[in-house]
């Protein structure tokens, strides 16, 4: 679990529910979650807090998500942590204009707990760190 | 034209003056022949007018034929489009009542979980509780026959290498069972995590639900722009029917604010027309990295 709980995750997305619940996955999962409900805020937060991984929803006001990931590759902090999209969007444009602005992966909503898990485990490298977390007799 | 028109009338009156008032035959035929010459030129020029009064109603009658065609095509295309849209909306109503439907089950089913566990994990504590205590009274009595053992007073306080077994056995049996109770709690922990998995999912309905509606909403608003381009139209005719040219116009004006009002709406079909939630349940969306 030590090396999870370093790790800072921003989770970005309109929708207070959402944010709540992917809050309370990936703090039980050892992370540290700081959110933000719009594109700008997501920003200003990256801008302030060092970040290790962003997930961002793609419609949202003020800046939507995929005008975030833009922001975010165009800052040096930023240019290789990895950008998640949690979304209900997924047409094949999308995902490749996503992936086209330098997107690391992305997350079909309703998301599942365990492979939202597996797949922050997977971008952060933080591997192996959900069994130390919950260990099992 | 009006020449042969005044023409006509002058020969045909000046004819008609000629046979009142000379008496000669050769002066009655060339008044007869001015009249014939004068009506010629009427008759000839009545011929002319309604020539030209036909052709003018077969022009008007070809721009109506065009001009209806025109706004059938229009109505056509108001028709079309109020299809598509209450087509798509009902698809997306029944989308939304399912994903609502799907999200109660979901719910009620994590809860009903949920509260039998409850009520289950009671009786498995108190059976954990039970074995734990049993298993420390014995392990004290043991401990006692241990050490009195050690002191070399077993014979006096009849104790036996028997009963240090028996203790000893009533203790490893103890403590399977004790194994056993939280086994059974790391499992029941095991399916509480699963379900509250699916509570997490079944609770994003929230927001996808949300995003369905407010869809849901921008096409109605889009419809609304159309109705509303509509009605104008119909409040704005009033011309009396029994005037051809006006009718021509009023229809000539109502096809163009009805092309006004489709072309004032387009502008809200790109929000009408993106839809971001394709999902027909609450099943786990997709995973892709890049």
């Amino acid at each position: 679990m030590g090396e999870s709980m370093t790790k800072t995750i921003l989770i970005v997305d309109d929708s207070p529910s959402i944010r709540q619940l992917v809050g309370y996955t990936l703090r039980a999962a050892g992370y540290a979650v700081i959110e933000a409900a719009n594109g700008l805020e997501g920003l200003e937060q990256a801008i302030a807090c060092r970040l290790d991984l962003v997930i961002t929803d793609i419609n949202m006001s003020m800046l939507d998500g995929l005008e975030l990931v833009q922001a975010l590759r165009g800052c040096a902090d930023y240019a290789r942590t990895p950008i998640l999209l949690l979304t209900t969007e997924s047409t094949v444009e999308m995902k490749r204009r996503g992936k086209a602005l330098g997107a690391t992966g992305w997350l079909v909503k309703p998301f599942d707990p365990k492979a939202l898990v597996r797949v922050v485990h997977e971008v952060t490298g933080t591997a192996g760190a959900a069994a130390m977390a919950a260990p099992r007799p | 034209m009006e020449k042969n028109w005044i023409l006509g009338v002058v020969l045909s009156g000046a004819g008609l003056a000629t046979l009142l008032i000379t008496h000669e035959p050769t002066e009655h035929v060339a008044a007869f022949v001015t009249v014939a010459a004068g009506w010629a030129l009427i008759l000839w020029r009545l011929e002319t007018l309604f020539r030209a009064t036909v052709r003018e109603v077969r022009e008007a009658e070809m721009g109506l034929v065009h001009l209806s065609s025109e706004f059938h095509a229009v109505l056509d295309q108001f028709t079309d489009t109020f299809d598509d849209q209450f087509t798509k909306g009902k698809r997306e109503l029944g989308q939304l009542r399912d994903l609502l439907r799907d999200a109660v089950e979901r719910l009620t089913r994590a809860f009903t979980f949920l509260k039998e566990q409850i009520e289950a994990q009671q009786g498995l504590l108190e059976e954990v509780a039970g074995h734990s205590g049993s298993l420390i009274r014995q392990g004290t009595v043991l401990a006692n026959v241990d050490a009195a053992a050690a002191r070399g007073e077993e014979r006096g306080r009849g104790g036996t290498a028997l009963q240090t077994q028996a203790l000893v056995a009533e203790v490893v049996a103890m403590s399977d069972r004790l194994a056993v109770g939280v086994a059974e709690l790391w499992r029941v922990k095991g399916q509480l995590e699963a379900t509250l998995g699916e509570a997490v999912m079944a609770l994003q309905f929230e927001d996808i639900t949300n995003q369905l509606a407010t869809h849901l909403v921008d096409r109605v608003v889009y419809l609304e722009a159309l109705l509303s381009g509509v009605m104008k139209i119909e409040a704005a005719v009033d011309v009396n029917l029994s005037d051809a040219a006006a009718v021509y116009n009023r229809y000539q004006d109502r096809l163009a604010k009805m092309r006004q009002a489709l072309q004032a709406a387009a502008l809200l079909v790109e929000r009408a027309e993106h839809v971001a939630v394709h999902q027909e349940t609450l099943d786990a969306g997709e995973v892709e990295l890049f």
